[in-house]
């Protein structure tokens, strides 16, 4: 193959120098590793609430980024490291998503105007990336993917003093990131507290794993793989809506089956026979299963019966679908504005929510929320489309301010991000919106209305933690207030009480309950019932929010 | 020489005040189903308002007739009046400044002026009293117009409702031009000025209302004149002056009034608020 030619420039003893096919191929290397690992990624999450998507939203920062290189023939090194920064600013989603794209930007700067890069273009280039990672936030923590960076690029600086060899910078680089991501614990409290180290620093370690991996000759075959079932297993954003809204093989069902001398050929007979949009690759020792059925048992039981199965992944791709529908276009567009108005663009999750969004004249409602992060091109396309030149952007997540200012900055609009970090804060935001009031005034007016009210929030815990002396086992009910983790247990009721009580309910006027989609009116009427007994003076108003994860979400004035 | 003034019903002069300053107040029309009530004489405001939760299909109102007001310019004109001068409520709110009109022409050997206050209920009940004053003190019909015309720009209404429900069901209001929404409890505080109605806050809680109206309010302060109006809520008028006694003008009395039913219909039950006139420079 063509590729070859690099490949051993790569592997070859002493590399000096890289060109623009040798940095696409480090790229799509540290994807593919970061892929392998990125639910180890999500794992690392502090607090136990289904936001653990740094894994997941960093993969698809990187996708995004890759994808822009996937088959490019450019051998420019500073023209690929350019379409790498840029696919990665596109597709950046999450507060770990947009710094890694800042990362991929720092880089870009370094690597300009450069045909080749050697070792001391490499440690310029790492310098500034940290540079821009930093710049990329309003008040940089250190115990996170920042300092990993930084201590990337000062490693960088010392290693070239030693050799030309950009093998060797990038083993040294990847050692001391991993040292430091080693002692992030150390240096943020919270990290030490839920016994886990920073997620967007591991993240980052895993690509420039991956790179050193291809480096040193691995992950030829993944990354060929890759190329050829990277549709096929893409999200269920891709699904038709079929006749009648009901899927006939609703199971997405993925997972790897190792053994002896598998027959191939056999097995995707067998499994094609159970469903459909079958992938089966591999070899005789390793083969990669991807099948749609009715009954995901089936695949599963033959997989057994050959050899053992690992890296199962089921899912439900009819409740997928309903979401996708349900939700259907990403972006609406609604109250009109004029030009010269200021214009809302809101970020929710679940069409309750959405809807109130725009009942209070916000112009377009993005999609997006805990979990499933909107990206920085899908905020800065909802921002583009509205008529008008002045526009104010509610995240209503802190995890998605970020992208919100990413795409803000992208922007030749007048812009500006009031940074709601809850749905209730947007909310409470919304109705000071004057859309035809001075920007800067009325998004000050906004801010300090997003204060007025009280967030309390109920999920499931994703995994066991104590953190703030709250203990959590998985599975049970939490609680948080404003964000923060205070109650947990196995009842709804209990963990109500307490979470109300957390909240001040005592001395408010008014509470709204927006329950989610995985609650049935008789249960949220069940909780109102519950909040009017303990609390006769609270007026308790209940909305119907479709929230995916958060089965009530209450905003307390 | 002699100027009457002459009113609508809407502008909410208290008819005690109306008796003394010698203002005639022309009554606008309540339609109950499908009987219409001469609003203060044929339907008492507490009766009104009593049964307005009820009421079915919801209540309108309706400007006096033409007629109505040609009776009334010829009727002072034969009793000796020089000059009439009619002030009524916004004409880009209400037909009753056209009504009015249309009498002038009928009445046409009455000598009538007419004035449009841009301004509901007291905040252009306050603008008759001054008016009313003047005529009283000996002032010429043009330096009372004078008078109202620098006056209006600064004449404001605030109004805080208790509930979205009569103004929705009184169909006056566009709810995407307010941001209203009908999904969530939302407070809205109501500005009136130049003829033109705006939102001017959204909250959730009544509390946060009456803070925010009290606000806007003293942003506007020192006062000429200013009152406290509502719709049915004589505790909460009570406490909004309490708690605005310091904005009143010295000496004033602290004047409260009930909201006339052809526009407390549209505010709903529990709106309170203040008419005001800023002082001059």
């Amino acid at each position: 193959m063509q590729d070859g030619i690099y490949d051993t420039a790569v592997i070859s003893p002493k590399w000096l120098r890289c060109n623009g096919q040798q940095l696409r191929k480090l790229a799509q290397a540290g994807l593919v590793w970061l892929e392998k690992h990125a639910q180890h990624v999500n794992a690392l999450n502090v607090f136990p609430v289904p936001d653990g998507d740094t894994g997941t939203n960093m993969l698809l920062t990187m996708r995004s980024a890759v994808g822009r290189i996937q088959d490019s023939q450019e051998k420019h090194v500073g023209k690929v490291a350019e379409e790498l920064a840029h696919g990665a600013l596109m597709g950046a989603r999450g507060n770990s998503g947009v710094i890694l794209s800042q990362i991929l930007r720092g880089l870009a700067k370094g690597f300009k105007d450069k045909a080749v890069i050697d070792v001391f273009d490499l440690a310029n280039a790492f310098h500034e990336a940290a540079e821009t990672a930093y710049g990329g936030v309003m008040r940089p923590v250190e115990g996170t993917i920042l300092t990993v960076i930084r201590e990337g690029a000062d490693e960088a600086a010392d290693a070239v003093e030693k050799s030309r060899d950009l093998r060797f910078v990038l083993e040294r680089i990847l050692e001391r990131c991993q040292q430091a991501l080693e002692r992030t614990p150390d240096m943020l409290p919270i990290l030490k507290q839920a016994g886990v180290i920073d997620s967007g620093g591991q993240g980052l370690v895993y690509i420039f794993e991956g790179m050193l991996r291809y480096v040193h000759g691995d992950l030829r075959e993944d990354m060929n793989q890759q190329q050829s079932t990277g549709i096929a297993t893409a999200p269920a954003q891709t699904l038709a809506v079929p006749e009648g809204g009901t899927l006939e093989n609703p199971y997405d069902v993925q997972f790897i089956l190792a053994g002896q001398n598998l027959k191939i050929d056999e097995v995707r007979h067998h499994i094609d026979a159970m469903g459909d949009s079958t992938v089966v690759v591999g070899d005789d020792s390793t083969i990669k299963v991807h099948v749609h059925v009715q009954d995901p048992g089936l695949p599963l039981s033959y997989g057994v019966s050959l050899g053992v199965v690992t890296d199962v992944v089921v899912e439900n791709m009819q409740l997928q679908m309903e979401d996708i529908v349900g939700q259907l276009p990403a972006i609406e567009e609604v109250a009109t504005v004029e030009p010269g108005e200021i214009a809302v663009v809101a970020v929710a999750s679940g069409t309750g929510l959405a809807q109130i969004f725009r009942s209070l004249g916000a112009t377009a409602v993005v999609n997006g929320g805990q979990a499933n992060n909107p990206s920085t091109e899908e905020i800065f396309e909802a921002i583009q489309r509205v008529p008008t030149e002045k526009v104010i952007v509610l995240p209503n997540n802190k995890n998605i301010l970020l992208a919100s200012e990413a795409a803000r900055d992208l922007c030749l609009k007048e812009v500006v991000v009031v940074p709601t970090r809850t749905i209730p804060e947007g909310i409470s935001a919304m109705l000071y919106l004057n859309p035809n009031g001075d920007l800067e005034e009325t998004a000050a007016a906004m801010e300090m209305a997003a204060t007025f009210v009280t967030t309390g929030e109920i999920t499931r815990a994703t995994r066991s933690v104590t953190l703030d002396d709250v203990v959590v086992s998985e599975g049970e009910m939490i609680g948080l207030v404003n964000g923060r983790l205070c109650t947990a247990g196995p009842d709804l009721g209990n963990v109500l009480t307490q979470l109300l009580e957390k909240m001040e309910m005592a001395d408010r006027e008014l509470v709204s309950v927006y329950y989610g989609r995985e609650v049935t009116p008789e249960e949220a009427g069940a909780v109102v019932d519950q909040i009017e007994n303990y609390y006769p003076d609270v007026e308790v108003e209940l909305l119907a929010g479709g929230q995916p994860h958060y089965y009530y979400i209450l905003g307390a004035e | 020489m002699s100027i009457k003034i002459v009113t609508d019903s809407a502008c909410d002069v208290p008819p005690a005040i109306a008796a003394e300053l010698d203002i005639t107040v022309v009554p606008v029309y309540i339609n109950v189903g499908e009987q219409s009530y001469l609003e203060g004489i044929e339907l008492a405001r507490e009766e009104f308002y009593r049964n307005l939760a009820i009421y079915d299909p919801y209540p309108t109102t309706a400007a006096p007739a033409t007629g109505a007001f040609a009776e009334v310019y010829e009727r002072l004109t034969a009793a000796g009046a020089t000059r009439i001068l009619s002030i009524h409520l916004a004409s880009s709110l209400s037909a009753t400044y056209n009504a009015a009109r249309l009498g002038a022409e009928v009445a046409e050997s009455a000598p009538v002026t007419l004035f449009d206050t841009e301004q509901i209920t007291l905040g252009a009940g306050l603008l008759v009293l001054t008016a009313a004053e003047a005529a009283a003190a000996g002032c010429s019909i043009d330096e009372i117009l004078a008078m109202l015309k620098e006056r209006v720009a600064r004449t404001r209404v605030f109004g805080m409702l208790d509930t979205l429900e009569s103004l929705r069901r009184s169909g006056r209001v566009s709810w995407a031009q307010f941001g209203l929404g009908t999904l969530l409890q939302i407070k809205p505080v109501m500005m009136i000025w130049k003829g033109e109605v705006e939102v001017v806050a959204r909250v959730r809680t009544s509390k946060r209302s009456m803070q925010q109206m009290l606000q806007m309010l003293e942003a506007y302060s020192p006062f000429e004149r200013l009152a406290v109006i509502h719709v049915d809520a004589a505790v909460s008028a009570k406490q909004l002056r309490e708690r605005a006694e310091h904005l009143f003008p010295a000496g004033s009395d602290l004047l409260t009034t009930e909201i006339t039913p052809a526009i407390g219909t549209h505010l709903g039950l529990g709106a309170v608020g203040f008419a005001c006139i800023s002082a001059g420079d």
